[in-house]
Parts: structure tokens; C-alpha cells; sequence
């Protein structure tokens, strides 16, 4: 599988150079939670039982919102041409996957990176937020494991997302229109659980936005391949 | 679909058996057979429009076949059912504008399992890239990410298929000789090159060569 | 690959074959079906005359799922076995439904004003139904938003796939969201009760509105067949498209 590790390797370097796009997600993420006390007021008691809420569609807007042209650039630069012609094992002769499989990989690569550049900082600020909303901080640990397995959905779906709305003229608006659709059964769960009655973490909606994230895991891999595979290249001649 | 008989026949190299492609509702190839063997190289002619790119995606499996085959078989010698290893250098370079020549290659050679370090060196120099390999491909020129394109074609496997959509675009003389030369050296060791271009590398390169004509109902060529 | 033009005919040869006879039916069914329901039924005896909406309201309901359903099935045909007549299907499907999505909603609407005593209610089923009405309209917007109109076929074919497998999780977690947060409400779970007398009317609705539904879908598809025939002339007559 060393492909899958030189497509996360080569994501999170290009990341890294790009870094600055990290901290407009994060400010894109502040700024909408600030949006909410500045619209209903200051005051904790009307903030304290829509902190929760407000984070997680906050969390959702700004993760879909770095969803924009992610497969653009390498559809442009014809990285997603190299990546798609069937592999052959320079030994054996034989292709030790076929070109469907080598785009599947891709995608979860991919994803596992812009998890790792957009979801973990995000959950990192997510503590900060709370103070800012005065949630109570017992709820601390619902809150970020069910956004740790929430943020993992969110992106398998911009993944779907960006690799069908991938070559569409008004990309990103489209693509938040047909995620967001398909992301309300992660905003339902994953507020559930971030919520629970006791001081229990695993509750039966964790386990539920666990299940939804595992089937977009099956999900997304073989739809972006299938999105992705025929492409025009540049113009013929 | 005739595979039996045909399958006998294509016991090695590329064969093309009434392919037809289509671009939208539109068959731009339309029933083309043709065959390349290893050892031998094939340009692509044909105006604009005649369809020279799309016959090299579809080779390099980009774009699906609406009916006919297309087979790239592994060299005689080799396990029967293998496939050829095919490289693709189209009109876009391959390359990611955030990393340097050298990380690129790297990247790819990790991607694909084709080359290694030593590879890497070995083409960077004989393309003429070693002065500019660390820097950012954002800062090159057009004649200089082509080179490092075309550089990634010496790290595959010797018995490779070369597709090559207009590689001499941007290149100067001295880079036109390198090519020319890694074609040369490529097929006298046996590989396959199939090259689409308006120019005539034809003079630089001193080896017998097929023509595939585009455009009309072509058949095979001499 | 040229089976494109012999299919598309023979389809539309059944389709034209079938027409008269399904307007036929349609029309009386309908007009029969609004009769007993806007006249000769029984008014409901907890809503009075508001109930008749309901000879609209589920038949909609019904025929927006129906075509949501028939939309994942072209999408499947198209990916797997990339048969152009599924590809207009698909086109020809995907406005029709969310115009029943949205009629649904309307009249759900139109309903819960004297129930409920407001003009929207996030009652499950209308909660779900607008989502389907947005997934509509994704659908058609991922059909029609790229330069060259036939590269939109696949990806919107992938959605509804998406979609085949995805909505009924929305439809499930929304039915969960609601029984949560249940709002007071005065509307027995599950509507009125069914008596004979509105069966018929509503069983008269449901065949007529699936006869209407299959009679735009035919025209919307003539169109569209017409349309790409027409295309297809323009370039042939233009010989070389010019490289795209």
C-alpha cells in the first residue's frame, strides 16, 4: 500500500506550503460561533443551551467550506491522470490493482489528509469555543469525541461532494448543495451525542454517527472513483 | 466480443482492434486497428480536432472504449497475462507546483513503485534538470517543468509504453536532443513509444518508425 | 454504442403506442377522483372540509418518493450498463418529482394552517419531504452544471445513487430527531383515520397522478430524444467540432 502513504505524504506536504489556508478555516470557524452571540446576545443563560448546536453547525459550514476545488489542482496539474493509469509491478508484470482500486485509495488518502489539516485543528479550537458560549465543561468530552467521529463524516461526504461536483462550473456553491442534504443525519446524531442525558460518553447516537461514518467510508471510495475516472485533460489537438 | 481468436494473436506489444471512441454522442476514433510492437516507435498524425489526444488517453486508460479493444500486452517472456507498464506524459506536466522537480519525482516514483533515488539523479541529469531540481515548480518555465515531465519517463520500467501527447512543446534544442535520445535508447531496448506531435521529430530520431494517421477512416500504416 | 438509435425508437414507438390510452385513463380517474373528493366524500368530523386536501397531499408524497426511487434506478442503469435512455430518464424524472416534492409541501402547508395553526410545522414527514425537495434540486443543478451538458450525465447519475442509499438514513434520523424534540400538537400520529368512502377517491388520485407523472415523463422524453437528435445533426453538419 505504499501509494495510499506517498498520496497522504505528498497531501500534507502541498498542506503544509499551504498552510495559511488552515488558519482561514479556523477563523472561518470562529468568526461564524462569534456570529451567534452578536445576533442573540450576550447573555449565558440564552447561549449556554445553543452552545453545543451552534459549534456543531459551525464545525459543519467550515469543514465543507475547505471542500472547494480539493481535487481541482490535481485534475489541472494531470497528477490525477499518473495516479489513475494502472499501476505494473515492475518484477512480476502483473497490476497489482486496477485503475478503479489505485483512485479509491486516492480518495481515501485524501480524505485521511484533509482530516488531519482541517478536522484536527478544528477539534483543537473546539475547547476555546465552548469557554466563549459558556457551555458547561462536563460536557467537554461528549462534545469532542462525537465531533471527532462527526468531522471523520463531514469529510468522507466532501469528498463525494467534491469529486462529483469536480469540473461544474459553480463548484463550490454546488457542492454544499448536495452535501448538505446528506449531511443532516450527521448534524442530528452527532448534536445527540455531543449531549448526553449522564456523564456517559458512549451513547447509543455515538454509536449511531459511528455507523454512518463507517458507511461513508464504504461509500465514499468507490463513488470517487467512479466520478473521477473520465476526465478530459486539457484540450486535444 | 471476438476474444478468443484475437487473443491468440496479441501475444505482445499493443494491439487496437476496431476501436471506437466516443467525445459526447460524437465518435471521434472511429473502428481504428493498428498494432505497435515492442521495439518499435509510432507516431500519431492527424490535424486538429482528429482525435490524437483521445487516442492516447484512451491507450493510457483515461477514457472508456465504446467497442474494440485495446490491449497492451507484456513483452513474450513475461507472465502471459501481464500488462506492459504504460507512461503517460500529455499535454499537462504531472507535476504539483508546491513541491520541487526532485519531490515530485520522488513522489511519483513512491506513487507508482517505478524507480528509484538513483533513477531520480540519473534522469534529472540526462534531462538536463540538475540546476533547477529544488526549486519550486511554481517557478519554472514551461520548457523547464516539461523536462521534468519527460524526466519521469526514465524511471519506468524498461520494457514500458511510452504515451507522448506533443512532447516537444517549450523545449529547446538542447532538450529536443534529449528526447530524442531517450526515445532512441528506449526503443533499442526494447520498449514501445507512441508519439503524438506536429513536428517532425522524425530527423532527430534515426530509427525506423510507424505512422498512425488520424482523421479519415485509417487503416494500418507502414 | 450506436444502439442509441435504435433504442430510443423503439421506446418511443411503445411510448406513442401507449399515450392515448394512459390520457385517457388519467383523465377520467381524475376527474372522477376530484369529484368524490372535493364533493361526494364526507367531510372528516375533527377537520371539516380541510381534510380533502388530502386526495392532493399523499398522492404527491407518494409520487415524489416513487420518483426519487425511479431517479436511483436510472442512476444504476446509467452507471453500470451507461444506457443513454437512462440518462434521459433521469432528466425526464428528476423536475417532475421535486415537483411533487414541492406540491407535497405546499399542501402540507395549505393543511396545517387551520390544523396546526401554522403555516409550516417541522413535522417529521414534512422535515424529510423537504429534504428530498433539496436533493431534487441537487440532482438537476449537478445534471446541468457543466459546460459540456453530457458530462453532467454521470456525476448526477452517482447522486442519485448516493442518494438511493443515503435519504432513507435522513428520512430515519429525522423520524429519530423528531420523536426527541416532540412539539405539542394537537394532530393524531399517523393522520385521520382512512374511512371506506375517502378510499376510493384517494385510491382514484393515486392511479391518476401516476398516469400524469408517466405522461409528462413521455413528453419530457420525446423532448429531450429530440433535442440530442437535433444536436447530433449540428455537429455532423459541422463536420470537425474543433477539438473540445
Amino acid at each position: 500500500m505504499h501509494n495510499f502513504h506517498a498520496q497522504i505524504k505528498r497531501d500534507l506536504t502541498i498542506g503544509w506550503r499551504n498552510r495559511q489556508d488552515v488558519a482561514v478555516m479556523l477563523i472561518f470557524f470562529v468568526i461564524i460561533i462569534a456570529l451567534f452571540p452578536l445576533a442573540f446576545g450576550p447573555s449565558a443563560a440564552i447561549l449556554e443551551p445553543l452552545a453545543v448546536p451552534i459549534i456543531w453547525i459551525a464545525a459543519l459550514l467550515s469543514i465543507l467550506a475547505g471542500f472547494d476545488g480539493l481535487f481541482a489542482d490535481d485534475v489541472r496539474d494531470g497528477w490525477l491522470d499518473q495516479i489513475s493509469i494502472p499501476v505494473v509491478d515492475v518484477v512480476s508484470g502483473e497490476p497489482p490493482m486496477g485503475s478503479f482500486y489505485q483512485l479509491g485509495l486516492y480518495a481515501v488518502a485524501k480524505a485521511m489528509a484533509h482530516w488531519v489539516k482541517t478536522g484536527v485543528p478544528l477539534l483543537l479550537t473546539t475547547p476555546l469555543m465552548a469557554i466563549m458560549l459558556h457551555m458547561p465543561l462536563h460536557q467537554l468530552g461528549a462534545l469532542m469525541v462525537a465531533l471527532a467521529v462527526g468531522s471523520c463524516s463531514l469529510t468522507l461526504l466532501g469528498i463525494i461532494g467534491a469529486a462529483l461536483a469536480q469540473g461544474a462550473r459553480r463548484g463550490g456553491g454546488l457542492m454544499a448543495l448536495l452535501v448538505l442534504p446528506l449531511a443532516v443525519p450527521v448534524l442530528i446524531f452527532g448534536v445527540m451525542a455531543s449531549q448526553p442525558d449522564m456523564s456517559v460518553i458512549v451513547t447509543p447516537h455515538l454509536m449511531l454517527s459511528g455507523a454512518l461514518a463507517m458507511l461513508l467510508l464504504a461509500l465514499a471510495p468507490p463513488v470517487a472513483a467512479m466520478a473521477l475516472s473520465e476526465s478530459d485533460g486539457g484540450s486535444g489537438s | 466480443m471476438a476474444s478468443d481468436d484475437t487473443s491468440m494473436r496479441m501475444h505482445s506489444g499493443l494491439w487496437l482492434d476496431a476501436v471506437t471512441i466516443m467525445r459526447g454522442i460524437r465518435p471521434v476514433i472511429h473502428d481504428f486497428s493498428n498494432h505497435l510492437d515492442y521495439g518499435q516507435l509510432g507516431l500519431v498524425h492527424g490535424g486538429n480536432g482528429a482525435g490524437k489526444t483521445t487516442l492516447l488517453r484512451a491507450i493510457a486508460g483515461r477514457i472508456p472504449v465504446a467497442s474494440g479493444i485495446i490491449r497492451c500486452a507484456a513483452a513474450a517472456g513475461r507472465t502471459a497475462s501481464g500488462d506492459a507498464a504504460r507512461l503517460y506524459v500529455g499535454h499537462q506536466d504531472g507535476l504539483s507546483s508546491l513541491m520541487s522537480g526532485r519531490e515530485n519525482l520522488q513522489s511519483w516514483a513512491a506513487m507508482t513503485g517505478y524507480g528509484d533515488k538513483q533513477k531520480i539523479e540519473v534522469a534529472l541529469a540526462v534531462l538536463g534538470c540538475m540546476d533547477f531540481a529544488d526549486s519550486m515548480v511554481r517557478s519554472l518555465s514551461r520548457g523547464q517543468r516539461r523536462r521534468l515531465a519527460l524526466a519521469r519517463l526514465m524511471l519506468g520500467p524498461e520494457t514500458a509504453l511510452w504515451l507522448l501527447d506533443e512532447p516537444n512543446v517549450g523545449l529547446d534544442d538542447d532538450a529536443n536532443d534529449a528526447l530524442a535520445r531517450i526515445i532512441c535508447a528506449h526503443i533499442g531496448n526494447g520498449g514501445m513509444v507512441l508519439a503524438a506531435t506536429h513536428l517532425d521529430l522524425v530527423a532527430k530520431l534515426g530509427t525506423k518508425r510507424q505512422i498512425w494517421t488520424l482523421g479519415q477512416k485509417a487503416h494500418k500504416d507502414a | 454504442m450506436f444502439d442509441f438509435m435504435a433504442n430510443p425508437t423503439r421506446f418511443m414507438r411503445i411510448a406513442d403506442w401507449l399515450f392515448r390510452p394512459l390520457l385517457l385513463v388519467t383523465a377520467v380517474t381524475m376527474a372522477y377522483g376530484l369529484y368524490l373528493g372535493l364533493f361526494a366524500s364526507p367531510p372528516d368530523y375533527q377537520q371539516g372540509e380541510t381534510v380533502r386536501i388530502i386526495y392532493i397531499h399523499v398522492p404527491s408524497a407518494w409520487l415524489a418518493l416513487f420518483g426519487y426511487v425511479g431517479l436511483g434506478l436510472c442512476g444504476l442503469f446509467y452507471i453500470v450498463w451507461r444506457h443513454p435512455l437512462a440518462d434521459i430518464a433521469a432528466r425526464a424524472i428528476a423536475p417532475v418529482g421535486a415537483m411533487f416534492a414541492f406540491l407535497t409541501l405546499v399542501t402540507g402547508a395549505l393543511w396545517g394552517k387551520p390544523m396546526w395553526g401554522a403555516w409550516w410545522v417541522w413535522d417529521a414527514r414534512l422535515t424529510s419531504m423537504l429534504i428530498l425537495f433539496f436533493f431534487y434540486l441537487g440532482v438537476i443543478a449537478l445534471a446541468n452544471g457543466f459546460d459540456r451538458p453530457e458530462r453532467g450525465s454521470r456525476p448526477a447519475a452517482l447522486l442519485a445513487l448516493v442518494g438511493l442509499v443515503n435519504v432513507p438514513i435522513v428520512k430515519f434520523s429525522v423520524d429519530w430527531w423528531h420523536t426527541l424534540h416532540q412539539p405539542a400538537s394537537i394532530l393524531r400520529r399517523g393522520g385521520p383515520a382512512i374511512d371506506a368512502s375517502m378510499l376510493t377517491p384517494l385510491i382514484l388520485m393515486l392511479i391518476a397522478c401516476h398516469g400524469y407523472f408517466a405522461l409528462v415523463v413521455i413528453l419530457r422524453m420525446r423532448a429531450l430524444i429530440a433535442a440530442r437528435r437535433i444536436a447530433n445533426i449540428e455537429l455532423k453538419r459541422l463536420g470537425n467540432d474543433g477539438g473540445i
